[in-house]
């Protein structure tokens, strides 16, 4: 890291996302290879991690989280948009010029059995961000990798066993151990905890905050689970079909949520007392998230949205502040919901059918 | 997963062996190569393949040895002893174990030697394959697109081509030059392909998996990639692939000398000497017994080995430990 350039970066963003858009090319065909279709995996998404903060990332399976993920660390090439590390702009480096950054950035997968190499040691494999960097060699080495171990919470001793002797959360502890092995500035949790038994996701999640506060770490948190995302992010940013569709401080978001999206997922959140849980209460939200080979015109989530109108099938609508919210809270939505405004229930509405394409995909499902 | 539970269960009874240190509390970290180890040790047929392979070995490393002991050398003929007076080759006996050929050459010698030069060319090609075949199938399987393509068709090419006209083409124009070194040559260049096949697969679904991602993620290069990530992923299908290998490039040098490719005619060599022995075989059954027994124990032993190895390799084969009891 150049010296010279900490002071002034210090009080920036970590990571600053400036309209970063991946689509991926469906090809068919042997020898051609022709461009059939596009998937918008994610789309014109701006947003800054700040220093220090927990982001949440939260979105339904296929909402982009992951690519989204995948374009910050640079593992997957941007379509556009730029990406800035530290005010540096990193979108269009190549990978060797790239390396350097890697050290300040750190990624922390989804699959704890998945993200281990099966036939590596575990030494090895911690010890493998040392080897990369030329940081330290031999024994030095060796004494780096285990107080890493000790810091996450794993027996140093165990340094020559392979990954299959571990549990799965103590797979995830090595995987931690591994993504800040280097003491990266920002680290992203792709999903950290979804492949966890429940009871042990709470050790993980309070590692990861442990370490947060130890190491000064600045997190992006993807996540389904918005009662994980809740307990952990200071921000939360709500994602759908590839887009950022809400932002805001954590109360705020649950508090005042503006897009119906964003109070569609919160009224699925399962309540532990089944007495407690008003079923009739969920909100309308039926069908299938739309293809994200041709996504809706307009505001993407207008044909399963209970609010939707002309306008929004028409024009898209930009992320911003609406009423007078708190400058950091910002929601794409041509109709916010107001402080309170409870959306439609499936009781309200007896047959949920707001808008012609819901009444298609009700019409497939019938028998 | 299922490796390790077995593994345990099959250390529980023996105290002694490696489930000493288990109990001592000590738990020692088995690498998959350790377990296949055990698993190979514990299936008869492949401990027999190897003593086999092992006195084959030995046989062709102390071959002078042989020769000194019975007093004949490999290129020596005995017109008088290992010939009858109608110039008929003498059959097994006191003087020549396993008889001897028109030449009056003692068979047995020979056989030592010819051993020598099948086991150097059977081991040396299927070496050379195995490893082009492993690192092309690995650039071809990681870098995709248009290496991967050029890769296949090139490998299609190869395959396609008729390896012996191909052999006797070029024993031809480089005017029966080149030895054994030929025989090497082209063994590998038409073995390679099927390996570099077999970890272009592998490789293509190991390339998708996370801890792939995690390494580019920490700013590994291909290179190190390729070998630091995935190759010890595809190293135990290189090993069986060796393993079968080997005696298909006997059969193929021996294949060559029956031909008259590679070695010249004094060179004792299993081919070489099954061929001229199809002149004899009427008057003197010996000459072509005992070079197909040591090439077909040879091939068979390697081919048995390998498929025990290929089953050690594989968790699924947990048979073994209840066939053993």
């Amino acid at each position: 890291m150049k010296e010279g350039t900490t002071a002034d970066i210090a009080t920036g963003p970590v990571l600053s996302l400036r309209g970063v858009t991946k689509h991926f090319p469906v090809r068919s065909g042997s020898l051609s290879r022709r461009v059939q279709a596009v998937v918008h995996a994610v789309d014109d998404v701006s947003i800054d991690v700040e220093r220090g903060e927990t982001l949440g990332l939260v979105g339904e399976t296929g909402s982009g989280k992951s690519t989204l993920a995948r374009c910050m660390m640079r593992l997957v090439e941007l379509t556009s948009g730029t990406l800035m590390l530290d005010g540096e702009d990193i979108s269009h480096l190549k990978p060797r010029q790239l390396r350097p950054y890697r050290r300040r950035m750190q990624m922390i997968f989804q699959d704890p059995y998945g993200s281990l190499n099966p036939r590596r040691r575990v030494g090895s494999i911690i010890g493998d961000p040392f080897a990369i960097h030329n940081v330290a060699d031999g024994p030095e080495r060796k004494r780096a990798v285990q107080e890493i171990m000790e810091l996450v919470g794993l027996n140093p001793e165990h340094y020559n066993r392979f990954p299959a002797e571990f549990s799965g959360g103590q797979r995830q502890r090595i995987g931690v151990a591994r993504a800040l092995a280097l003491r990266p500035e920002l680290v992203i949790a792709d999903e950290p905890v979804s492949a966890l038994d429940v009871s042990i996701r709470a050790q993980v999640i309070n590692l990861l905050a442990d370490l947060q506060e130890e190491l000064k770490l600045t997190y992006v948190f993807i996540t389904h689970d918005l009662s994980v995302v809740r307990h952990v992010s200071n921000r939360v940013a709500v994602m759908y079909l590839g887009q950022i569709v809400e932002v805001a401080g954590r109360e705020d978001l649950y508090a005042r949520p503006r897009h119906p999206y964003t109070r569609a997922l919160q009224s699925a959140i399962p309540v532990p007392d089944p007495d407690e849980a008003d079923r009739s209460a969920r909100a309308a939200i039926i069908g299938e998230p739309p293809s994200p080979i041709r996504p809706p015109s307009g505001c993407r989530f207008h044909p399963r949205c209970p609010k939707a109108q002309s306008l929004c099938a028409a024009e898209e609508p930009r992320l911003e502040v609406k009423f007078n919210d708190h400058a950091n809270h910002l929601a794409a939505c041509h109709f916010p919901l107001a402080e309170g405004e409870q959306l439609p229930t499936a009781q309200v509405l007896g047959v949920p059918v707001p808008v012609a394409a819901a009444v298609a995909d009700q019409a497939g499902a019938a028998p | 997963m299922s490796v390790y539970d077995e593994m345990a269960v099959e250390s529980l009874p023996e105290a002694q062996g490696p489930g000493a240190d288990y109990v001592a509390g000590a738990i020692q970290g088995r690498s998959p190569w350790h377990l296949a180890f055990e698993r190979l040790r514990h299936d008869r047929v492949a401990v027999v393949s190897a003593v086999v392979i092992v006195l084959i070995a030995c046989l062709a490393i102390f071959a002078p040895l042989v020769a000194t002991i019975t007093g004949h050398g490999p290129d020596t003929q005995f017109h008088m002893t290992g010939l009858t007076p109608e110039g008929i080759p003498v059959g097994p006996g006191k003087h020549f174990l396993l008889g001897a050929d028109e030449l009056g050459r003692d068979i047995l010698v020979r056989i030592c030697y010819g051993a020598r030069i099948s086991l150097l060319v059977g081991v040396v090609a299927a070496g050379l394959a195995v490893a082009g075949g492993a690192v092309l199938g690995m650039l071809a399987g990681y870098m995709g697109r248009l290496v991967d393509t050029t890769l296949a068709r090139l490998i299609d090419v190869v395959l396609a081509m008729p390896y012996l006209v191909f052999a006797i083409a070029l024993w031809t124009a480089l005017g029966g030059q080149g030895g054994i070194m030929l025989d090497v040559a082209v063994i590998a260049f038409f073995s390679f392909g099927a390996v570099a096949r077999v970890v272009r697969g592998q490789v293509l679904s190991i390339r998708e998996k996370e801890y792939i991602e995690a390494a580019r993620s920490l700013g590994a290069g291909t290179l190190r990639i390729m070998f630091v990530d995935i190759l010890p992923n595809v190293l135990a299908q290189v090993i069986v692939y060796f393993t079968l290998l080997v005696p298909a490039a006997i059969v193929f040098e021996a294949t060559l000398a029956f031909l008259g490719i590679g070695t010249t005619p004094p060179t004792p060599d299993w081919g070489s000497m099954l061929s001229e022995a199809l002149n004899y075989y009427e008057v003197a059954w010996w000459y072509v017994v005992f070079p197909g027994l040591a090439l077909l124990a040879t091939t068979l032993a390697f081919n048995l080995l390998g498929d025990s190895v290929r089953d050690a390799f594989d968790p699924r084969y947990s048979r073994i430990f209840t066939r053993e009891k």
